[in-house]
């Protein structure tokens, strides 16, 4: 199936997204990702954040509802528009025992556009030795790694789920910018899910909360900004639904 | 296919010292009463087994759910798997055929190095055959249940074979060169017929599975 280039069509729209567990349902999750956003995604432990993402990447198969990256599905068995897709869910998927430039040559036969001189500008800015193992990094350094794969195959989109959960405060902030940066050519998205509130309110142009498997809202920063914290809206609304 | 099957060589980094070092045991402590053609089918079927592993160490770094988001489709991911299986029943084939050669000069009842390439031919068909029979297995259970399999994948032929041996009488049988010819042609296309069953059943199970 050819990857059709449709201009103006938005990094990502999701249509009743749905996914069915025997005790948990994703409901017809709708989202819109414009080019040159980043959408925080929030919730508490338990409401479907990984599960929404894991069903628009297809590692797991939804139920019902349509997902389209930049006007295209990722179809049945086609996987070539995930090349235009970064993924980081969590820590690195690497095994402990190689080591960056491992990782480097790995995915340079898996991606189209891999860029390998990028890979190792982006892990040399973010201090991660490229020929020391996996098993002696710190969490930081194996988040960083993560990034440097998604950010080095020419992505349009990225997908994050959670990863500055467990960093310092100042690999944070690295990361962040590494965040505004991709975005700041108005093409590049990102969804970025998160429990770190405070990390969402300084760079997501839109917040979607997810409870319980359903979309509660989906608001602009500003929007947000004059309702109150991040933080108070969410404990508010599951305290008063519980 | 080729970053999958390079992610599996890198990734198990230690597990061929580990491997290497088996070898050395068997080989020193059972090599003579095993013979050339033992040692060549042992050391074959050892590299073999490491295709296991593979999946051990996918599952501990949880690579398969990231890999069902790479521009990778399930079937690539699969005949990868094969791929790395063929690499080391290769490798595992030509360092037995090295073993073999060092053991027979020792052996009291020497081989020549035509059949010591036979016992090699052998030995890598026994070692692919292992892995056509593990792989959807491990695909379907994942490696910590399929090691369990994989033991009686190994014993169960091996004691049917030692208990039936006796039974069969071959005295007196002889095959004519068309017969041998139709048996070898009969093996290679049924040891065809089988890795491709397998690959089928392994691209069923896989494309099915949710991470």
């Amino acid at each position: 199936m050819e990857v059709k280039n449709v201009q103006n069509a938005p990094a990502l729209e999701i249509k009743g997204l749905r996914k069915e567990y025997s005790d948990f349902v994703l409901e017809g999750m709708d989202l819109t990702i414009k080019r040159g956003k980043i959408m925080g995604l929030v919730g508490e432990n338990g409401a479907g954040k990984t599960t929404a993402m894991k069903a628009m990447l297809g590692i797991i198969k939804a139920d019902g509802g349509t997902v389209r990256f930049f006007g295209n599905e990722l179809s049945g068995g086609y996987s070539g528009n995930k090349n235009d897709i970064g993924v980081v869910l969590g820590e690195v998927n690497f095994y402990e025992t190689m080591t960056p430039e491992q990782v480097g040559k790995v995915c340079g036969g898996i991606y189209k556009n891999w860029d390998e001189k990028r890979f190792k500008d982006s892990l040399g800015r973010m201090n991660v030795a490229m020929n020391k193992k996996i098993k002696d990094f710190s969490k930081g350094m194996r988040i960083k790694l993560a990034l440097a794969t998604a950010l080095s195959h020419q992505a349009k989109i990225l997908i994050l789920d959670e990863p500055t959960s467990g960093l310092d405060p100042v690999a944070r902030e690295e990361i962040l910018d590494e965040f505004k940066a991709f975005t700041a050519n108005g093409e590049g998205a990102i969804l970025l899910s998160s429990h770190i509130t405070s990390d969402l309110e300084k760079i997501a142009d839109d917040i979607t909360f997810i409870h319980k498997g359903k979309v509660i809202f989906t608001k602009s920063r500003q929007e947000l900004a004059v309702i109150g914290n991040i933080d108070d809206i969410m404990t508010e609304y599951v305290r008063g639904h519980k | 296919m080729k970053g999958l099957i390079l992610k599996d060589l890198y990734a198990m980094g230690s597990f061929y010292r580990n491997t290497l070092f088996s070898m050395i045991i068997v080989c020193a402590c059972f090599g003579f009463s095993l013979g050339a053609e033992g040692v060549a089918a042992a050391t074959a079927i050892m590299c073999a087994t490491m295709i296991v592993s593979t999946f051990t160490l996918d599952e501990r770094c949880g690579w398969p759910g990231f890999a069902a988001a790479l521009p990778v489709s399930r079937k690539e991911s699969v005949l990868a798997k094969y791929g790395v299986h063929v690499i080391y029943c290769f490798a595992g084939t030509f360092l037995g055929f090295a073993i073999s050669i060092i053991v027979n000069m020792f052996a009291e009842e020497k081989l020549s190095l035509a059949e010591l390439g036979i016992c090699a031919v052998v030995s890598f068909a026994i070692a692919m055959l292992f892995g056509f029979v593990i792989i959807p297995i491990m695909f379907r259970f994942g490696a910590e249940k399929a090691r369990f399999i994989m033991m009686a994948v190994i014993a169960l032929p091996t004691i049917a074979v030692y208990l039936l041996a006796d039974k069969v009488n071959l005295e007196g049988m002889e095959l004519t060169d068309m017969e041998i010819k139709l048996m070898y042609a009969d093996a290679v296309l049924g040891f065809l017929l089988i890795g491709l069953a397998s690959c089928a059943i392994s691209i069923k199970i896989y494309s099915k599975k949710e991470f």
